[in-house]
């Protein structure tokens, strides 16, 4: 499996609308024969998409990732592989080192004919293949078409494509209806909310080669709202009126721009166009040397940004619990080895230390019988006699001889303890869970235990409530015992 | 391709015949020989016009006719069976075009019928076959995209609710849950997808048909589980997600009422409800919400939320501080009055143990 390990990140070269992208290198080592052939001291664009600060739906990126995976085509980004690391995810493609088309445009503001029509006629070749896989790019447009270190082209960002359905005949095929894409480069029926189909990555490619001829594409002096409205009623021929180029050239963008995606030709047809056949040149590298001198010259800074999410940002940092809050689960069975049942920590542990080495045989009955709810139970008969009213087992002298059975103990506690009694703790709840353990059924024992806790929130209400009460009853125990 | 059609007219049965036909030779020749190679061109060719065929791409575009031949010989001749016994010795493009086709009479309707769909429900066997064919490519050099285009041929087969019928009977699908946890990102992430569809995808069904059985039921939640406890940060992601989603519906109620009335679930949502990533804490709230709203909670759940009734209080006073959704904000607070309302820890000397130290403290 393919990690960050793997690859050494250099710095962030550009920033995309779901991730920032890398320049990195393959480092190669591990590699399982099920790996993806990744080649070795190739500059490698890495986008890395951070996907707990994505709102993007994970669904939605995998969809790219698997459009990627299964297209073989020379004039679309080469995908080798993705992996996951912390919260994010990266995916590893081919590097383009020239940039965009926007690099280009930003030099030479705007681009000879046939320099378009070169790189018009490898997007095409592009749009043909995923065409015939029945996927649509979606958002065509110059900053979407980058140009590697041989000048040649490739359509990058498949983050909007769309997959059309196979058998759907509704709307003559045209079965898709979501609303994406860039507003400049959006064709009439996706803005007016009609179904549509592949003939509207032909209308961008019209746009786009105008966005190539002139700078920029048709109405961005307006903003993106108002140009929506008026694509629509987008007339090619007023816009290629004033333009100096080929008569070859206006129809091919004509035959794009036209407003009824039926009357479009396909990328079929286009690549048997005139001006696309009629292509003379084979390479744009002077034009790439030219610009990329004039960079170095004007020292012009390369492409390097800030990342939007710096890699260091980790969510789970080696130095940190992956949780925030550690909870409390104690093993339930040594929960029940103090005879609680499942109220835990009734007694703090070194009391219950204290009993368990007192009373052995009580402790090896509960483990093996944990329902058994009375110690004594089965040490005597006798003390099984019920009570019918209370439910409760009479007292067995047993079970508090256990406490007592160290008599030393008990008088130095009771010595030292005298004048600083925790009346709450050692006597009322101590009783509580006598009382609880001759409890000898599951309502009973519940009715204890929520006494208990309803003296528990009394006494923390009201504190020094049960001193008194154990006061009075002991008082009143003697004095009636004494009469 | 459209070329090869007209240079070659025969009838429609004679391409399946002739595709088969180079499958036989492709299967038969040894590997990396030449004979092998040209009989893997002449399937891609076939399997390409077959396509084009059947997306009327030809030309002349063929009759209905003829269309509904060239389905009665897929039919006839099973040959979705041998395209998918030679699928991993197809090519990259082969194989996408054979997803293709299938895909194609999947959907193909005549007479208010699915052609396709009958056939298939007559043979079932092929939905084993096709669970398995990711299975065999997932070791082979290259096995995520021939997993993906299975992936993807599942996928759409499931969405065929008497399809996932036979599906969701098959025990191959539990290894989607394994194939989660190996192999590469796309076959982690596409399982996930293919357990996802086929659980939502016919809520009825999965409810009455599968998750009726006490036994499916155990061994769903134990594998989902350990996808939420061990998985990367996606599959942990999705597989909290579609438990949420599952537990949510009103239709899977003994899955919920199972899950959330056991408290090794529930310490397991509770990890995952304080885990660091937002996201994910905000997934398995989804989950823990019901756990907590439940007016008969089991003596273990009760018990395991009362243990930490003041570290959740602690916890819930900074969890979504930021979200401002109002749906959430009410269930939050909801949940919060909940958790206060359980039986509460106090210290022996009457104040508010914060649970700093166990030993003073008295439960209650």
């Amino acid at each position: 499996m393919l990690s960050l390990q793997q690859f050494q990140l250099l710095e962030c070269v550009g920033k995309g609308n779901f991730g920032d992208v890398y320049l990195a290198h393959y480092l190669g080592s591990n590699q399982e024969p099920t790996d993806p052939k990744i080649p070795k001291n190739v500059p490698l664009a890495i986008k890395c998409i951070n996907l707990e600060h994505s709102n993007e739906p994970i669904d939605l990126l995998l969809k790219e990732i698997y459009f990627l995976s299964t297209l073989h085509c020379p004039y679309i980004t080469h995908y080798y592989g993705t992996f996951t690391g912390d919260c994010n995810l990266y995916i590893v493609m081919e590097y383009c080192s020239n940039g965009s088309l926007l690099n280009l445009l930003r030099y030479y503001s705007r681009l000879t004919e046939q320099t378009t029509c070169f790189i018009i006629l490898q997007v095409c070749h592009a749009l043909e293949y995923l065409h015939e896989k029945r996927l649509i790019h979606r958002d065509l447009k110059a900053a979407n078409i980058l140009l590697n270190d041989d000048g040649e082209v490739r359509l990058a960002d498949l983050g909007v494509t769309g997959q059309l359905k196979f058998n759907s005949t509704r709307h003559g095929g045209k079965n898709l209806n979501t609303f994406v894409g860039t507003p400049f480069w959006m064709a009439p029926e996706i803005i007016k909310n009609q179904s549509y189909d592949g003939k509207c990555d032909i209308w961008s490619l019209g746009i786009t080669t105008l966005e190539l001829l002139n700078g920029k594409p048709p109405m961005s002096h307006l903003d993106s709202m108002k140009a929506l409205m008026r694509i629509p009623k987008l007339n090619a021929d007023s816009i290629l009126r004033n333009m100096d180029i080929s008569p070859l050239g206006k129809d091919f963008i004509r035959s794009c721009l036209q407003q009824d995606p039926n009357q479009r030709p396909t990328c079929k047809q286009l690549l048997q166009h005139k001006w696309l056949k009629k292509c003379s040149i084979t390479n744009i590298m002077e034009e790439i040397t030219v610009m990329k001198t004039n960079q170095i010259l004007s020292k012009e800074k390369p492409r390097s940004c800030k990342p939007r999410f710096p890699l260091s940002d980790k969510v789970y940092k080696t130095n940190l619990p992956n949780q925030l809050e550690s909870w409390r689960f104690e093993d339930e069975s040594v929960l029940r080895f103090d005879g609680l049942g499942d109220i835990p920590n009734l007694y703090n542990n070194s009391n219950n230390k204290n009993e368990m080495a007192n009373s052995p045989l009580l402790t090896k009955q509960q483990l093996r019988t944990p329902n058994i709810s009375t110690p004594t139970s089965a040490l005597s008969p006798t003390s099984m006699a019920i009570s019918p009213k209370t439910n409760l087992s009479t007292p067995a002298t047993e079970s508090y001889e256990d406490v007592s059975s160290s008599p030393s103990e008990q008088k130095m506690k009771l010595g030292h303890e005298n004048q600083n009694i925790d009346y709450w703790k050692d006597v009322f709840l101590y009783s509580l869970k006598k009382v609880r353990q001759r409890a000898i059924n599951e309502p009973t024992k519940e009715t204890v235990k929520s006494l208990t806790r309803y003296m528990g929130d009394l006494e923390k209400d009201f504190p020094g409530l049960s001193e008194a009460l154990v006061q009075e009853i002991s008082t009143r125990v003697a004095k009636l015992k004494n009469l | 391709m459209a070329f090869w059609w007209k240079k070659s007219p025969k009838t429609p049965s004679d391409y399946v015949r002739h595709l088969i036909e180079q499958l036989d030779k492709l299967e038969s020749s040894s590997i990396g020989s030449d004979n092998r190679k040209k009989a893997q061109d002449e399937c891609g060719r076939h399997i390409a016009g077959t396509k084009h065929f059947l997306l009327k791409e030809t030309d002349p575009v063929p009759t209905q006719e003829a269309l509904d031949e060239l389905y009665y010989s897929i039919y006839q001749s099973d040959l979705f069976f041998m395209l998918l016994h030679s699928f991993p010795n197809l090519d990259f493009e082969a194989r996408k075009d054979v997803a293709m086709i299938y895909c194609i009479c999947l959907g193909r309707s005549k007479d208010n019928k699915l052609p396709t769909v009958d056939y298939l429900l007559a043979k079932p066997k092929f939905m084993s076959t096709l669970l398995k064919t990711s299975e065999t490519c997932i070791t082979k050099p290259g096995g995520s995209d021939i997993f993906l285009t299975a992936s993807g041929m599942i996928l759409e087969t499931i969405k065929q609710e008497q399809l996932c019928r036979i599906i969701i009977r098959d025990p191959q699908i539990w290894k989607y849950f394994d194939f989660t946890r190996l192999g590469s990102f796309e076959i982690s992430s596409s399982s996930l997808q293919v357990l996802t569809e086929l659980f939502t995808a016919h809520p009825k069904l999965v409810s009455t048909e599968f998750f009726c059985n006490e036994e499916n039921l155990t061994r769903f939640i134990d594998k989902i589980n350990k996808l939420m406890a061990h998985g990367n940060y996606v599959t942990k992601r999705q597989s909290v997600k579609l438990l949420g989603t599952l537990i949510f519906n009103r239709i899977n109620k003994t899955l919920m009422t199972t899950y959330i009335n056991n408290s090794d679930n529930v310490k397991l949502v509770m990890i995952l409800l304080s885990d660091r990533s937002k996201n994910l804490q905000l997934e398995s709230f989804n989950i823990f919400k019901v756990v907590v709203a439940n007016p008969r909670k089991s003596k273990p759940v009760l018990d395991v939320l009362v243990k930490n009734r003041d570290k959740l209080l602690n916890f819930f006073e900074q969890f979504g501080t930021d979200n401002k959704d109002s749906t959430f904000l009410d269930e939050k607070e909801f949940i919060v009055e909940q958790i206060e309302a359980l039986p509460r820890i106090v210290a022996a000397n009457g104040e508010y143990a914060l649970g700093t130290s166990p030993q003073k403290n008295l439960v209650m």
